[in-house]
C-alpha cells in the first residue's frame, strides 16, 4: 500500500461558517477535496498536521486543524490524530516532528495544511512584497519535486516576514518524505496554485514509495 | 441564525409562494394612473406600465402591487373605470409573468372580484376596510389580503385635524379587529397582511410615532406591511418636496426592518432592495453576498 501526503490551504473561507450567499473558495475546496479523494481512496484514517495560529485571539483549535478536519470530513476521511507544530518552529524541530509522525503512523496517509505567502499583491492581506514570489516559487518547486531537502531548505525568518504560513508544516512533511526509502524518492502527482486574494493556496499530492 | 425581528412577524403566503417571518419583499408600485403624487401619470400608458413591471421585475421586486386611482382626492373615479385601468392590464402582467406575485391596490370587491378572476394574487385595501365585501373576494379566490388603519376616514380624504389618544393602541386595535374578520370569513390566515398605512388618517406625529413603535404591531403575529414611499411625513421630517425624499424613505425603511415589517411599497426598487438586503444581513437573517476579506 502506498500512502501519500497531501497539501491543502488553511483559509477559514473554506469552512462553511465563513462563506456568503455566493461562496467564493467553491472550486478551491473542490480542488483539496479530489486531491485528498485520489491520495486516499480507501478512506483510511489520515494524519493532520498543522500550524498554530500566528494571530490567535480566542480559544478555538486553529484554523489549520478545522480547515484540515472540514476537508477530510468532506473527503469521507477519518482524522487518526493531528500534530499541531508552532508556526515559528525551528526548521530541526520540524523534521524532528515528520521523523516521529512517520515512525508512529507508518501506514497513514499525512494531510499538510499549509499555505505560501500572503503578501503577493497591494490588496494581498499583508501587502506587496516582491519577495514573495521567489520564495513561494521554491516552495512550490519543492513540492513538484517532492523534494524534502529542498522544503528543509525554507528559511524561517524569511518566511516570517512573508506571511508563509505553510512553512513549519512543510517542513514537517519534509521530515515524513525523508523517512522513505532513500533510494525511492516520493513522487508528485498532481499539483495546483492561485492566489486570487494575494494569498498562495497550493493544493499538492505526493506518493511515497 | 436569529435576526433583529426574532418574535416578529408572521409567515407569508403569497400566490404560490410562501415567505418565513424573516422575509423583506419589496411591493413595487405600479400606477395605471394618470396623476398619482410621485411619478405624475408616468406609467398611465398601459405599454409605459408594463414597462415598468418589467424593470421592477429585471430590479428585484418580489410584488407588484398595480393601482387605478390615486390616493389623495381628486377626480372622481368609478369602478367601471378603475377596472378599465387595471383589469385587463392585471391579465397582460399575469401572462408575460406566470410567477410574480401581482397585487392590486383597491378598496373595491367588485374592482377585486374582476382582477382575481385574471390571477391577481393580493387585495392591497388601502383605506381600511371601506368595502365590507373585500375578505368575501379573497376569500372566494383564495387571495391574500392587506388590512390597513386609517382611522376610518373616508377613501381619498385628506387627514384634517384628526387626534389619537394613542395612534399605536388605535392601529392594534382596528388591524386585529379587521385581521381577524377577514379570517373569519374564510381568508386564510398566512394570507392577511396588517399595514398601519403611514399617513392615512395620520399627521406626520402620527407616522412618525407608528414608525417608532413599530414593533408593537410586528409582535401581533401577523406579517407587517410598511407603505413609507417619498409620503409626506417624510417631506415634512426633513423639509424637502417629493423627489428628493429618497434619503429619508430608507432611513425609514431600514428603522421599520429592523423592527420586523416584511412587505415594503415602494417606487424605488434598487435602493430598497439594498437597504432591505443589509438589514437582513446585520440582523442574520442573511448572508453577506460574498465573503473573503481576511479570509484568504
Amino acid at each position: 500500500m502506498s500512502r501519500s501526503v497531501v497539501v491543502v490551504p488553511s483559509a477559514p473561507m473554506l469552512l462553511p461558517e465563513y462563506s456568503g450567499r455566493t461562496d467564493a473558495a467553491a472550486e478551491l475546496r473542490s480542488c483539496a477535496v479530489e486531491a485528498l479523494t485520489a491520495a486516499v481512496p480507501d478512506g483510511d484514517p489520515v494524519v493532520l498536521v498543522v500550524a498554530n495560529d500566528r494571530e490567535q485571539r480566542g480559544t478555538r483549535p486553529p484554523l489549520g486543524e478545522r480547515v484540515g478536519r472540514h476537508l477530510a470530513g468532506l473527503a469521507g476521511l477519518p482524522v487518526a490524530e493531528v500534530a499541531v507544530v508552532p508556526w515559528d518552529a525551528p526548521v530541526d524541530r520540524c523534521a524532528a516532528a515528520g521523523e516521529a509522525l512517520a515512525a508512529s503512523h507508518p501506514e497513514a496517509s499525512v494531510v499538510v495544511v499549509a499555505d505560501g505567502s500572503a503578501r503577493r499583491g497591494e490588496k494581498a492581506p499583508g501587502h506587496l512584497d516582491e519577495r514573495a514570489f521567489a520564495v513561494d516559487e521554491a516552495l512550490v518547486a519543492a513540492l513538484r519535486a517532492a523534494d524534502a531537502e529542498a522544503l528543509l531548505a525554507l528559511d524561517p525568518a524569511l518566511c516570517a516576514d512573508l506571511l508563509v504560513h505553510g512553512r513549519a508544516p512543510l517542513q514537517v512533511a519534509a521530515g515524513v518524505l525523508g523517512r522513505a526509502d532513500g533510494t525511492v524518492r516520493a513522487r508528485c502527482e498532481a499539483l495546483h496554485t492561485e492566489d486570487p486574494f494575494g494569498v498562495l493556496h497550493v493544493v499538492a499530492r505526493l506518493t511515497l514509495p | 441564525m436569529s435576526g433583529s425581528a426574532a418574535g416578529r412577524g408572521a409567515v407569508l403566503r403569497l400566490g404560490r409562494h410562501e415567505y418565513p417571518a424573516s422575509a423583506r419583499l419589496v411591493m413595487a408600485i405600479v400606477n395605471r394612473t394618470p396623476d398619482s403624487f410621485y411619478d405624475k401619470g408616468i406609467s398611465w400608458a398601459e405599454d409605459a406600465a408594463l414597462d415598468r413591471v418589467r424593470m421592477v421585475a429585471e430590479q428585484g421586486a418580489d410584488i407588484v402591487d398595480i393601482g387605478g386611482i390615486k390616493a389623495a382626492p381628486g377626480v372622481e373615479i368609478d369602478a367601471a373605470e378603475e377596472k378599465r385601468r387595471v383589469v385587463g392590464f392585471v391579465e397582460r402582467v399575469r401572462g408575460e409573468y406566470p410567477d410574480l406575485v401581482i397585487s392590486v391596490d383597491t378598496w373595491r370587491s367588485e374592482v377585486a372580484r374582476a382582477v382575481c378572476g385574471v390571477g391577481a394574487d393580493l387585495i392591497n385595501d388601502a383605506w381600511g376596510g371601506a368595502d365590507p365585501e373585500l375578505p368575501t373576494v379573497a376569500a372566494e379566490f383564495g387571495a391574500s389580503l392587506v388590512c390597513t388603519h386609517t382611522g376610518g376616514v373616508t377613501p381619498r380624504t385628506r387627514p384634517h385635524r384628526i387626534e389619537y389618544d394613542d395612534v399605536v393602541a388605535d392601529a392594534r386595535s382596528s388591524l386585529l379587529r379587521q385581521a381577524e374578520r377577514a379570517v373569519s370569513m374564510g381568508v386564510e390566515r398566512e394570507r392577511v397582511i396588517i399595514d398601519p398605512a403611514h399617513d392615512f388618517g395620520k399627521n406626520t406625529w402620527h407616522s412618525l410615532e407608528v414608525t417608532r413603535r413599530l414593533d408593537e404591531l410586528t409582535s401581533l403575529g401577523w406579517p407587517t406591511l410598511v407603505s413609507l414611499s417619498n409620503k409626506d411625513f417624510v417631506g415634512e421630517s426633513l423639509d424637502l418636496p417629493v423627489g428628493e425624499r429618497l434619503t429619508g424613505t430608507l432611513a425609514a425603511t431600514a428603522l421599520c426592518a429592523w423592527l420586523g415589517a416584511q412587505v415594503y411599497r415602494v417606487h424605488e426598487v434598487v435602493e430598497t432592495r439594498q437597504v432591505l438586503d443589509m438589514v437582513s444581513v446585520v440582523a442574520g437573517d442573511l448572508r453577506p453576498a460574498r465573503t473573503v476579506r481576511g479570509l484568504a
